[in-house]
């Protein structure tokens, strides 16, 4: 479980300054360095480290304490650890699709000459290469 | 003369945006920059608004600027 319940603990110094501790186990500098930059407009931020946690340490501009900041920005590191777990999963994926939708546009067969391209046509630039030269 | 020191952990931050972030902010304060026991000091001297809100407003500045280039 990402959330780790025991390993995400916070205490208010006072009512305008939370320090929030996270474990490095579960949570990477770039989530929070994310979650902090989400709030950055509302809130000013401060992370430091030592071996074991991060400690991100959260004062709401303008005295506003109507938003649960230390709440919010748990949610928030949760968010971007598994936007960054699923990248890692699946970012190859992504790369493939994203690699394989512009190819589509220049690949060449084996006997075209590159300096000879086909005349192009409305209907042609809408039709996906792999579709039309895939082997059945 | 009032200053106020800000600490950031080497590990977690770099050289490059803190030194970007003095340029941004060189028209508001003066900020010296050291490295001492795995942390960047940065003092806040000569600040031309409040120097609290000037640090902080530093702090989110890098947090921002390192934010950006790191990738998910």
């Amino acid at each position: 479980m990402i959330t780790g319940k025991c390993h995400l603990q916070y205490k208010k110094w006072s009512v305008m300054i939370m320090t929030i501790k996270f474990s490095r186990d579960i949570y990477s500098k770039e989530a929070l360095f994310k979650a902090a930059y989400y709030y950055c407009d509302r809130a000013y931020f401060h992370i430091d480290a030592d071996e074991s946690y991060f400690y991100v340490c959260i004062t709401p501009k303008n005295g506003d304490n109507s938003i649960p900041y230390e709440q919010e920005f748990q949610n928030k590191a949760v968010e971007y650890m598994n936007r960054q777990i699923i990248n890692k999963k699946t970012g190859h994926i992504r790369e493939i699709i994203m690699a394989r939708a512009f190819a589509s546009t220049v690949i060449l067969g084996d006997n075209e000459d590159s300096t000879q391209l086909p005349e192009a046509d409305e209907e042609s630039a809408m039709k996906d290469w792999f579709d039309e030269n895939r082997k059945s | 003369m009032k200053t106020e020191n800000l600490k950031l952990s080497i590990e977690l931050f770099c050289l490059n945006d803190i030194l970007s972030a003095k340029n941004a902010f060189s028209d508001f304060a003066f900020i010296g920059v050291q490295e001492r026991d795995g942390y960047y000091i940065l003092t806040f001297s000569e600040c031309r608004y409040s120097i609290d809100e000037t640090v902080k407003e530093f702090d989110n500045y890098v947090i921002s600027l390192s934010a950006q280039q790191m990738k998910l």
